[in-house]
């Protein structure tokens, strides 16, 4: 077996705040072998940017060590650290285009590191080549960025990042925004190119594809690696066990042994029983179904999409991004729209909430045709009827929690005093209400999230379209969240649409839509015809 | 060895790899870049084109200068006088003089030889030869000489009639009269064949008296070809000047030349004076030096617009700067990822900001130095040589250079200072920097005025000049940016329950208050320099108007021309000033010189009269001028009563005026006022001690008129033999006054009211007076009657240096003429037109009656100011004035003094300067607001987007960044004007110089051209309502 390469143990980083601090990682430890491609998966929030720029030596832990290829890199000095990001580093960002400088030409951008490094033309142009041939992509050497599909851009982005040959790559939700036709390609871009060089890889990902290439998966939850799995030894997901015995069990575990407080633990055959010590147990049951109300039975329809499609891009650089999507979201229900990153979650969300026009087909909200309003009319639609909950949630920091849902109530027209009393009754619903008078600079980010979706509530809106809407929160508050918006659908009626990657809210809702499937779906009949 | 070179090349290359991206990224994207080169190119041309600019200033001036010098002294001569030794040939003088006058100027000396009134064969003449005689005679009558032999030697006589020689040797043959063409040949060699002096034939008593001291001169006669008049025997040993004569022609100095000049010629009077002893050379070097100089003041007070446009440039490149951040910081991450040094991101930065800053700034400087070129081309001046003392001298290229240098320190300083974080309670650097500047400014302000002494010496005034402007914007924007986020959190809570976007657009501003204090403090900038250059350019240009209405009060002024001494009354005596039209104003005028007899009293002091109800009526009144209005100093001056002499009046047909008297030997005069206000004195004759009846005839003018005095003084014998001798005492009886007329004697009344001044007494008794006392011969002693004037002091308009001089009632004792008169302080004014530093002004017929009651005569109008009403009766009132009778006056216009003023050609490339300053900077500032709008909407994409998402309209949110522009755009400018204000006020009270670079003697005071500077403004703020407009189209 080969040697650690990237070693983290025991690491912890905390970022400072006003209440104290906010822990991203929290003992961490993992280890990746020499050579081996390892994925790590895990929510947004769940540690895996920091993790990556601890890697990147771009930052350093608060407690622990980082030791990639025998350096520990939070002793390197500033020279050295970035001796280490040029000689031993290659990145790939998710959103690729940082990466691609639009005024170089492909086989030039693809040499910049070597070019920073000294390397003369020829051999940056040579490698470039080299590599572009690899990834198919030679033919397109001279063409500018905006020339390239999107998933010809990330190849050329992982070309970029091992272009010198590092040692390490790390790339950083490098499908994130490709189809998941693309996807698959940079996926075996990654996997060729890395295994050519025998260079170390850490994917960090939300899609489970991200795992057709890896020697081993690993799933980080609230800044832990929660469990792993060596793919090519051919084993199944392990828990893992931190030092002094500590387990993390996953929160859907949890629910499913019924496991609350206490647990007992004993020794069975060749293993560990973990059972639940009686009275302490939660019942099996999906907590939404105890607390909140049945849905009514047979609920109208709130929108619907009926063939709805998206492209964007055009000729040879054009990404579909939906396609001929036939939906319905009842009100009264909380539906969750899931798919890999690139299967068209946001953009299924903007064509609803009238952000975006779709390329065809249409979208139905309330019977209105909103894909065939004009850009005012959907802005006026959405005032009265329509809220989203976006991953940038927007918010004004100066201003309190309160003022924030009162500002967008006021841009829906409601007046300041039924505003304040609506935006206080909103925050109460999702836990703030002792924080509505504190200033959003001075809430965690997950608080700041449940501020964005109190906003949303407070519009009382017919639909409500939260995009990853539990992507910053822990699991109990992503459980808060879920229950919130199963709640809000229940009492107003109104449609809860929710694109998200969290098994928590997939679990609370009461209806899910799998786009890749849909995709897969649509897409057979034209293949096999 | 070789592997030290190879890694020498690897890290060769590591350097140059990011400067090839940094060139390749800004030749081959960002609008923004392009926009902030664009904005630094702009600057860079105003820069240049004022280096050019001011040159071409400069160089017209000189050549105004040259044109003003005195013909005779207008050129470079070489004169050699004597008598030629043997060693001294003409030939051999005239190849070294003109080798020394070609080192001086490029011009080919006309050559001459003169023999001044000298005596030649028995023949008293002038007698001189030019080599090219008809491009310097005018022909009268013959023609002109063609051939000079010894034999037969052609000449033309200039002036006098007397006979010239015809000797063997020298037979000299007239063939025409004419006369010099141009004084610039001969210069005072010989007098001018035409003066005024012959003009003033209008004069008949003048021209007598001009006649009986000008004797005529002998004959001056000039031949064709200096050899042949040098070959004749009879010349060989009388003394005669030589002479090489290169004329200053119009460009034949240019501004750039004149130190040369100086040096040149200073070496060329060296090299003949060793050549010859006898060798003097002369050239007007005083004159232009004093010209250079006057060009230099302009040039150096230029240095505040080149000041102002280098502080544009640098408040655009960090607007720039921090437009273009984002995209940069993006790009230096990318870098980041790639592994690059610290070394190689600042590489990379700086040559991003080298890109832009040299390449705006070549760009800019070749666009200047086109304009310059064109400027040049424009004015006549050479482009070449103009270029290359301007922008592509040395000097200029260095200037540029450092510009660009500085331009990229700044820029790269910019793109990589943490974001703008000011208003908190911290101290910062841009804060230290900030009170520095102030400290500048407080020290420049306190070390007094820039005048022209001052700037002439220059002395660290251009420093002071160059960074004035930057440093006050700089306080002025740092400031502005220090209160801009308290402001805008105020306006944050002003905005809740208002409308939504307004509400939207405050909470914008508050959540990028650094992004908005870049913006406001770069409007700030840019406006606040564009309204100061137009204000300072409306300021100069209202300066030369008040200048010009001061220096003539009213339309014109008609005073004596001391070259043709004819007095105005003798000119235009009032009743030809009445043919002028009921709609002309006449003004007669007294104007005399006086002083202060105090302790710290004041001489050379303006005494003005003029009648008191024409004060208001003044052009030249300035509010600052008096802290009361001029109806109230009219008020204060005018007559309470009677302002006219008193006395008996003569009757009209007066032949003879008699006096009985008896005593001492001494002589009566009669001073009588006649009716036009003059004086005559009329010698009653000397009374030898017996009773006598002493008489005058009456000259026509005077009768009518009214005896106003009796003097009595010492017969003139006893004056030459005493001299100042002991006073004499005075016993004196007098009869009463009778006028002889053809009808028989009429009693002109008895002495009642009449007073004895100056050393005697008067004792009134029926129709007679019996005089006592004592005469000196110092003062002369009057017997006169009572005159307004002593029943109360003259009130006066005092300057404050006077009005120091007075005593504690505010009363004056006034020297005019030898004379003292006491006056009253009235009121103090600071200036007075027409008037100088130090001044009384009083009402003229006040002023005349108390002077003319000490001593009748002194006071008589001497000047006339006229008014026009409209324009077109003052250009018919200017024709009429150009115009016999008036033209033997001077007449001064105050349109004409305005219009020469306007071109004088340093105020004219001043005042031209300043209003493209102003346009360049009203320019970038638009281009700062759209820069500014851009950016925003780049920036905001964010926040905007979810605004939408919210449920805002497409409209709101326009509405809100033209909300947000309009407050951003109100600050710049409301703080730009309260800058140009406070800059303004500062400039004009520190560069005390007008125009046209010369000491102001009416201080400048700050104006601003409303309508021009409002046109401006509005439509500067139509055009960025526009830019804005369409910028936020694209939300």
């Amino acid at each position: 077996m080969s040697q650690a390469a990237v070693e983290l143990r025991d690491v912890f980083r905390v970022y400072p705040a006003p209440e104290g601090g906010v822990v991203a990682l929290q003992g961490l430890t993992l280890e990746v072998r020499e050579g081996e491609i390892c994925v790590v998966l895990g929510p947004s929030g769940s540690g895996k940017s920091t993790l990556l720029r601890l890697l990147a030596a771009l930052d350093t832990p608060t407690a622990g060590s980082v030791r990639v290829l025998g350096r520990d890199l939070a002793r390197l000095g500033r020279r050295g650290r970035a001796d280490y990001r040029s000689d031993v580093l290659g990145y790939a960002d998710q959103h690729y285009w940082r990466a691609l400088a639009a005024e170089l030409e492909v086989r030039e951008l693809v040499g910049v590191q070597l070019g920073l490094a000294g390397a003369p033309r020829h051999e940056r142009l040579g490698r470039a080549g080299e590599l572009l041939e690899r990834v198919g992509l030679l033919d397109r050497a001279q063409a500018h960025p905006r020339e390239l599909s999107g998933g010809e851009q990330q190849r050329v982005a992982i070309c970029a990042a091992l272009a010198h040959r590092p040692r390490l790559l790390l790339a950083d939700e490098p499908t994130g925004e490709l189809d998941a036709a693309n996807a698959r390609l940079v996926y075996e871009a990654i996997a060729e190119l890395a295994r050519a060089a025998g260079t170390t890889t850490v994917v960090v990902s939300h899609d489970p594809e991200s795992a057709t290439v890896a020697d081993r998966i690993v799933r980080v939850r609230d800044g832990r690696v929660s469990e792993e799995a060596a793919l090519a030894d051919g084993t199944d997901e392990a828990i893992v066990v931190g030092r002094g015995g500590w387990l993390r069990l996953s929160e859907e575990l949890l629910r499913r042994t019924g496991i609350r407080s206490h647990a007992t633990a004993r020794l069975h055959e060749d293993g560990l029983l973990l059972q639940t010590v009686p009275g302490t147990a939660t019942p099996v049951v999906p907590p939404t179904e105890e607390s909140l109300p049945d849905p009514s039975g047979e609920s109208s329809v709130v929108a619907e999409a009926v063939g709805l499609s998206r492209t964007y891009g055009e000729g040879a650089a054009a990404a579909p991004a939906l396609v001929e999507l036939d939906a319905a979201f009842p009100g009264g229900r909380l539906t969750a729209v899931t798919g890999p990153s690139g299967s068209g979650k946001t953009t299924l969300l903007h064509l609803l909430a009238g952000l975006d026009r779709p390329s065809s087909g249409e979208a139905h909200v309330l019977g209105e045709t909103v894909s065939a309003l004009d850009r005012d009319a959907r802005a006026q639609f959405r005032a009265a009827h329509v809220a989203l909950v976006s991953q940038e949630t927007g918010l004004v920091p100066f201003l309190t929690a309160a003022e924030n849902v009162e500002l967008a109530l006021a841009l829906r027209g409601v007046d300041a005093d039924e505003a304040r009393a609506r935006s206080l009754e909103a925050l109460a619903a999702v836990g703030l209400a002792g924080t509505a008078g504190r200033r959003v600079s001075d809430l965690s980010s997950g608080q700041g999230e449940r501020v964005a979706v109190a906003r949303a509530v407070a519009g009382r809106p017919a639909l409500l379209l939260a995009d990853e809407p539990t992507a910053r929160l822990d699991q109990a508050n992503a459980i808060a969240v879920a229950r919130l918006l199963l709640g809000l659908a229940r009492e107003t009626g109104a449609a809860v649409v929710c694109a998200t990657h969290d098994p928590l809210l997939i679990e609370h809702a009461d209806e899910r839509i799998d786009l890749e499937a849909r995709r897969r779906t649509t897409a057979a009949p034209n293949l096999s015809g | 060895m070789l592997r030290w070179q190879r890694g020498d090349v690897r890290t060769l290359r590591r350097l140059a790899y990011p400067a090839r991206l940094a060139s390749i990224r800004m030749t081959r994207r960002t609008p923004t870049a392009l926009l902030a080169a664009a904005g630094v190119a702009a600057g860079a041309a105003m820069l240049a084109t004022v280096l050019a600019g001011t040159v071409v200033a400069r160089d017209e001036s000189v050549g105004r200068a040259v044109e003003e010098i005195p013909a005779a002294q207008r050129a470079v001569r070489a004169a050699w006088f004597g008598i030629p030794a043997l060693d001294e040939d003409h030939q051999g003088l005239e190849r070294t003089a003109r080798e020394a006058i070609a080192d001086v100027v490029p011009t080919d000396p006309t050559a001459f030889v003169l023999f001044r009134e000298s005596t030649i064969a028995g023949t008293f003449l002038g007698l001189g030869a030019i080599d090219g005689l008809d491009d310097w005679v005018t022909l009268r009558s013959g023609r002109l000489p063609r051939t000079c032999e010894p034999d037969r030697c052609e000449v033309v006589r200039l002036r006098g009639r007397g006979e010239i020689p015809n000797a063997p040797g020298l037979r000299l043959v007239e063939v025409g009269t004419g006369v010099v063409a141009s004084p610039v040949l001969f210069g005072d060699f010989i007098a001018p064949t035409e003066n005024e002096q012959s003009r003033a034939a209008l004069s008949p008593s003048f021209q007598e008296a001009a006649v009986y001291h000008r004797p005529e001169p002998p004959p001056l006669v000039l031949a064709e070809g200096i050899e042949g008049l040098l070959s004749s025997p009879e010349l060989e040993t009388v003394y005669r000047s030589y002479a090489w004569v290169a004329p200053l022609e119009d460009g034949s100095v240019r501004a750039w030349e004149i130190d040369r000049l100086a040096g040149d010629a200073a070496r060329a009077r060296s090299q003949l004076q060793t050549a010859s002893s006898s060798f003097e050379l002369t050239a007007p070097v005083e004159e232009l030096r004093a010209a250079a100089e006057a060009s230099d003041v302009a040039g150096r007070r230029l240095l505040l617009v080149g000041g102002e446009s280098a502080a544009l440039l640098f408040a655009f490149a960090v607007l720039a700067a921090v437009s273009m951040r984002r995209d940069t910081d993006a790009a230096r991450r990318r870098l980041t990822w790639f592994g690059a040094r610290r070394w190689q991101l600042s590489l990379f930065t700086g040559m991003e900001a080298a890109v832009i800053a040299v390449g705006g700034t070549a760009a800019g400087w070749a666009l200047g130095t086109l304009a310059g070129a064109a400027v040049a081309s424009r004015a006549g001046a050479p482009i070449g040589e103009v270029l290359a003392h301007s922008t592509l001298s040395r000097t200029g290229l260095v200037a540029a250079l450092a510009v660009a240098a500085a331009l990229a320190l700044v820029l790269m300083a910019a793109l990589r200072a943490k974001p703008l974080a000011l208003g908190g309670r911290s101290f910062s650097a841009l804060d230290a920097a900030a009170l520095g500047a102030l400290a500048v400014v407080v020290l420049t302000v306190v070390r007094g005025n820039l005048d022209q002494e001052a700037l002439a010496a220059e002395s660290g005034t251009s420093v002071a000049l160059v960074l004035l402007p930057g440093l006050v914007t700089f306080v002025a924007a740092v400031a502005c940016a220090r209160i801009l986020r308290p402001a805008l959190l105020l306006l944050e809570r002003a905005s809740r329950g208002r409308s939504v976007s307004l509400r939207l657009a405050a909470l914008s501003l508050a959540r990028h208050p650094g992004h908005a204090a870049v913006a406001a403090a770069f409007l700030l900038v840019s406006v606040g320099l564009a309204v100061f250059a137009e204000s300072y350019r409306s300021t100069l240009a209202r300066g030369q108007e008040e200048q010009a209405a001061f220096a003539v009060p009213l339309d014109f002024t008609l005073r004596e021309d001391l070259t043709r001494l004819i007095r105005v009354r003798e000119a235009a005596p009032p009743e030809q000033l009445a043919t002028l039209g009921d709609e002309v104003q006449v003004e007669p005028v007294l104007r005399l010189s006086g002083n202060v007899s105090r302790t710290g009293g004041r001489t050379g002091i303006t005494v003005l009269g003029f009648d008191a109800d024409a004060l208001p009526t003044l052009r030249g009144w300035r509010d600052d001028f008096a802290e009361l209005a001029p109806e109230a100093l009219a008020e204060r001056i005018e007559p309470a009563g009677d302002a006219v002499l008193r006395g008996p009046v003569l009757p009209a047909d007066t032949t003879e005026l008699e006096l009985p008297a008896r005593g001492g030997t001494v002589v009566l005069t009669a001073s009588v006022e006649t009716p036009d206000g003059a004086f005559a004195q009329l010698e009653l004759g000397r009374l030898m001690g017996g009773l006598q009846l002493l008489a005058a005839p009456v000259p026509e003018e005077a009768r009518g008129g009214r005896i106003v005095a009796l003097t009595v003084s010492p017969p003139a014998r006893v004056q030459e033999r005493g001299g100042e001798g002991a006073p004499r005492e005075l016993a004196l009886e007098l009869g009463a006054l009778r006028a002889r007329t053809p009808d028989g004697d009429v009693p002109l009344g008895d002495y009642d009211g009449w007073l004895a001044v100056n050393g005697i007494e008067a004792d009134v008794a029926g129709d007679g007076a019996t005089i006592t006392g004592t005469l000196s011969e110092s003062v002369a002693s009057r017997f006169r009657p009572e005159q307004p004037s002593d029943e109360q002091p003259l009130s006066v308009i005092a300057s404050p240096g006077v009005a120091a001089a007075a005593g504690p009632e505010g009363e004056l004792a006034l020297r005019v003429s030898g004379e003292q008169v006491v006056a009253r302080v009235a009121a103090v004014a600071e200036r007075f037109p027409g008037a100088g530093e130090d001044f009384v002004v009083a009402d003229r017929a006040l002023l005349g009656t108390a002077l003319n009651a000490v001593r009748p005569g002194i006071a008589v109008s001497n000047e006339v100011w006229l008014g026009a009403p409209t324009s077109q009766v003052r250009d018919e009132l200017a024709a009429t004035l150009s115009r016999s009778p008036y033209d033997v006056l001077a007449v001064d216009s105050r349109a004409e003094l305005e219009r020469s003023l306007r071109h004088d050609p340093l105020a004219r490339g001043t005042l031209l300067t300043l209003l493209a300053a102003a346009l360049v900077a009203l320019g970038l500032a638009l281009v700062g607001v759209l820069l500014g709008v851009v950016s925003d909407v780049r920036d905001e994409r964010g926040e905007l987007d979810d605004l939408e998402a919210q449920g805002a309209r497409p409209a709101v949110l326009r509405r809100v960044v033209r909300l947000r522009s309009l407050v951003v755009v109100s600050v710049g400018l409301l703080g730009g004007l309260a800058t140009a204000t406070l800059l303004g006020s500062l400039v004009v009270d520190l560069v005390t110089v007008t125009a046209d670079a010369r000491a102001t003697e009416l201080p400048l005071r700050a104006s601003i051209a409303w309508p021009v500077l409002g046109a401006a403004l509005v439509a500067g703020i139509l055009a960025a309502a526009a830019l804005v407009t369409a910028a936020s189209r694209r939300i």
